[in-house]
């Protein structure tokens, strides 16, 4: 039985470091082909293009199989989308690695440019910059730090109510523990927001070009919102999906309809 | 001792000799699959390198024919573990494999032969074996027509030119592709905006480029009939005679009978001349840019001082592949530049990313003297197809206000430094603060970055018994300190009711009530009415037997005194003065003890 059981744990422990290596030699072989797409791309080489479709397929059959991602990966899957020209897949992945660690400023300027580099320019509505003001900590002050704030200032007010509760501590003391439990609310609000915008599940992007957003789900019913195609890119939120047709809410505030196979959702 | 040692060695001298033999008899080999024996021109197949025997080969070398499209979709590695018996003994054989894999597109029909792979291991160059399978045209559909229109048949050398494609479909039709046309390996395709009007719009892929259509109705033959229409753009990078197409789509087509069936429909090739650019009248300095360009230049600032660095951007804007624009004009050999500035010696800068259309250089040039009041045009020259003569594009002339400085002398900077006490700064020094540029493109990270990242998880974190455990602490111990509050709370009002009960007693035993005072604190204690108390009640007490026992034959006594003769030998209360404080210092001291 116990080598039974020795045996099972040998063969688990191989094969996860069979997988390890696998994603290392995997991930290894997009990066290497992205890098040289670059060397290409300064050359002028007509074959960057196909090397750059190559190195992004990797990355993102790596993602796909092995399940694993992770900012970095993300970002080398944005680069190697937007040297292609694919604003939409580009917007995407650095879209995705930015849910990952919001803190990451390579990244985040990477996506900065990517958005630049939309041609449907919209501006924000009220509500989305409300939302912007709210999330505006994200860039640069990590979860794991405020996580790290909430329980200290969650724990240290209840103790402190408990040191005022066996009377170790003066009076005042009790003010003092409730201000810091009340004060851990903020990084618990902060936390929960990122959580409530990362996650909702309704987020998207355009990915491909001559979207068409019409003012219904059909092409022969109903008319065009637009006179211009929406650009890949741009960001939408999808409400309702009905018979291959999506209700997007763009950043503006307005809606329309687009196909479902015109944008993807940033949550996978 | 000796016996388990040299076991032991013989064991390790057998695993050695056992593994030895088992690495020599795993040679390197080279291995093909190909997923299919049999396919349809234009469908695809997956064919795969599996090299065995090695760590982390090489890709393998495999001249591939021209009658297959190939793509490289990477290398993946798999490794299994089995048990094997070498020389009577189970081993656990890793066997490592990487499988290099390409995705095959037949262009042409009948047997096509994929020469053997061969790959380089430590200098030794070991081949695979060659592996065939058959491509087959299917039914040529008659219903259908595909028409191709190109602008010119006689184009130039790096020259954009515009195709449309038109598939009239016949009947209902469904999975096709045009993945087996055939367009120069010389020829660059880029795709182009559909044509409006279309009822829906549907995504092709030729060459490896994806490109979209329209579905639109319309008249053809008389009929009304559906028809799909893209449009790409041709860019020949070679010259001499080509053959644009046959453009073809290889499709599934559902016949009114309910059979569906694979069949075909190609458009006739075309045959293209491309030629070089003419050299008469070629302006100098021309790089083999072809077509309509547009051309601007923009100055960091205005107004400068003499030797102050100056950013200038030069941006063409063009259709792609915008040949000959490798690099921008050298500033030192255009005219009015070469006297009134000084370029930077590091040359132009071009701006990456490459955006479509868009070339753009930058780089620093310093105003000579004060009386330049703009700064040149700069040109560029392009051929021009249509009109057949080169054109030269100028970018607007930029008026700037130079002004001129103070030389200072070394004695000026000593004086003026040890008047004022500022600071010096030599004329020879540039001094120049350093502005951000517009967002750009940055770096991802190396493969060991990527893997060392931490990944940040709510779900994970919400599950972390530090964290769980850290969080719930407080007031978890808040909960517990209340808890022990309240307890103490009522023990101390027990306390309380005992103390008064032991006043009330003593003022009993001084009133001469002393067995009625001794039942009362007894009743309190043990919570029960004070006719309720007997004798025994006093075991029930939390104190020492010896008081436990007195104050019950005090009781007892009091209780068997009217049936006793008034001079009988019993105790009797006075024979115990301090009785009742003994009862209830043991009753607190036990509570104490016990909360």
């Amino acid at each position: 039985m116990k080598s039974l059981m020795l045996s099972l744990i040998v063969c688990v422990l191989t094969q996860a470091s069979a997988i390890a290596q696998n994603i290392e030699s995997d991930l290894n072989d997009a990066v290497t082909n992205l890098n040289s797409a670059i060397d290409q791309l300064n050359t002028n080489d007509p074959q960057s293009k196909s090397t750059l479709q190559q190195s992004a397929a990797k990355i993102e059959q790596i993602i796909d199989t092995y399940g694993v991602q992770s900012p970095g990966m993300h970002h080398a899957l944005g680069n190697a989308y937007m040297l292609q020209g694919d604003t939409g897949h580009a917007v995407l992945a650095y879209r995705r690695g930015e849910i990952l660690d919001p803190t990451n400023k390579e990244l985040h300027h990477s996506l900065n440019f990517a958005r630049s580099s939309v041609s449907t320019q919209i501006d924000p509505s009220v509500s989305n910059k409300l939302w912007n003001f709210i999330l505006i900590w994200r860039g640069s002050v990590s979860r794991y730090h405020l996580t790290i704030l909430f329980v200290v200032l969650f724990t240290t007010g209840w103790i402190t109510l408990a040191g005022r509760a066996t009377r170790l501590l003066p009076k005042a003391f009790f003010h003092f523990g409730f201000g810091l439990i009340l004060v851990s609310i903020l990084p618990l609000f902060m936390l929960g927001s990122d959580w409530f915008y990362t996650h909702s599940a309704n987020a998207a992007i355009i990915t491909q070009s001559e979207t068409i957003a019409r003012t219904g789900p059909d092409d022969s019913v109903y008319a065009r919102v637009y006179e211009e195609p929406l650009a890949p890119g741009l960001e939408i939120r999808v409400i309702e999906s009905r018979d291959g047709w999506s209700h997007a809410k763009l950043m503006d505030g307005s809606q329309c309809w687009i196909r479902n196979t015109d944008f993807e959702y940033i949550s996978q | 001792m000796m016996q388990a040692l040299k076991s032991i060695l013989l064991s390790l001298c057998m695993l050695f000799v056992s593994h030895s033999a088992l690495a020599q008899a795993t040679p390197v080999t080279v291995d093909v699959e190909l997923s299919r024996s049999r396919v349809y021109v234009g469908d695809q197949l997956t064919y795969q390198v599996i090299v065995r025997g090695t760590d982390n080969p090489s890709s393998p070398q495999v001249e591939f024919p021209d009658s297959v499209r190939v793509s490289y979709n990477g290398r993946s590695s798999h490794s299994f573990t089995n048990m094997r018996i070498v020389n009577g003994k189970r081993q656990s054989v890793t066997d490592q494999r990487y499988s290099f894999q390409y995705t095959l597109t037949a262009v042409e029909s009948g047997i096509i032969t994929i020469p053997a792979p061969q790959i380089t291991v430590n200098g030794q160059v070991i081949s695979g074996e060659s592996s065939s399978f058959e491509s087959t045209l299917p039914v040529h559909s008659d219903a259908d027509e595909m028409l191709v229109f190109i602008e010119r048949d006689k184009i130039y050398l790096n020259e954009t030119v515009e195709v449309e494609c038109t598939w009239w479909i016949g009947n209902q039709t469904s999975e096709f592709s045009f993945a087996s046309t055939k367009i120069p390996s010389s020829f660059q395709i880029s795709p182009l905006a559909p044509p409006s009007g279309g009822e829906q719009t549907v995504r092709v892929t030729m060459n490896d480029i994806p490109l979209v259509g329209v579905v639109m109705a319309g008249q053809h033959f008389g009929q009304n009939m559906t028809k799909l229409v893209f449009r790409f753009s041709i860019t020949p990078e070679e010259t001499g005679s080509f053959h644009l197409g046959p453009i073809r789509a290889v499709f599934t087509r559902h016949s009114g009978t309910g059979q569906n069936f694979r069949a075909y429909i190609e458009s006739e090739s075309i045959p293209i001349q491309v030629q070089l650019v003419p050299s008469d009248g070629q302006p100098d300095g021309y790089a083999g840019a072809i077509g309509t360009y547009r051309v601007h230049t923009k100055a960091s600032n205005s107004v400068v001082n003499v030797g102050d660095p100056i950013e200038l951007t030069y941006r063409v804007v063009g259709n792609e592949p915008m040949a000959g624009l490798d690099d921008a004009p050298a500033l030192n050999q255009l005219p009015g530049f070469s006297d009134d500035f000084r370029a930077s010696s590091e040359g132009w800068r071009e701006s990456l990313p490459k955006k479509s259309g868009m070339r753009e250089f930058t780089t620093t040039i310093r105003a000579l003297n004060p009386e330049v009041d703009e700064i040149p045009a700069i040109g560029f020259s392009s051929f021009h197809p249509e009109s057949n003569s080169y054109e030269i594009y100028q970018s607007s002339p930029i008026p700037i206000e130079v002004r001129a400085v103070e030389v200072v002398t070394l004695a000026d900077a000593v004086v003026t430094g040890g008047l004022s006490g500022e600071t010096i700064s030599s004329p020879d020094v540039e001094h120049t603060e350093l502005t951000p540029t517009q967002p750009g493109l940055w770096a991802h990270g190396s493969v060991a970055e990527i893997l060392s990242e931490r990944d940040y998880s709510y779900q994970a974190l919400i599950r972390d018994p530090i964290v769980i455990s850290a969080t719930a602490s407080g007031p978890i111990l808040y909960a517990i300190t209340m808890l022990l509050g309240v307890v103490r709370s009522r023990d101390k009002n027990h306390r309380r009711i005992l103390c008064r009960a032991y006043a009330h007693s003593r003022q009993l035993e001084k009133q001469g009530q002393t067995y009625q005072s001794l039942r009362h604190y007894l009743a309190t204690a043990l919570d029960i009415n004070t006719e309720s108390v007997v004798s025994n009640d006093a075991f029930l007490l939390p104190i020492d037997r010896a008081t436990a026992q007195r104050a019950s034959d005090i009781l007892s006594h009091d209780e068997a005194k009217p049936y006793l003769n008034s001079d009988a030998n019993v105790p009797s209360i006075t024979q115990a003065p301090n009785l009742l404080k003994e009862i209830h210092t043991q009753i607190l001291d036990h509570r104490l003890d016990h909360p």
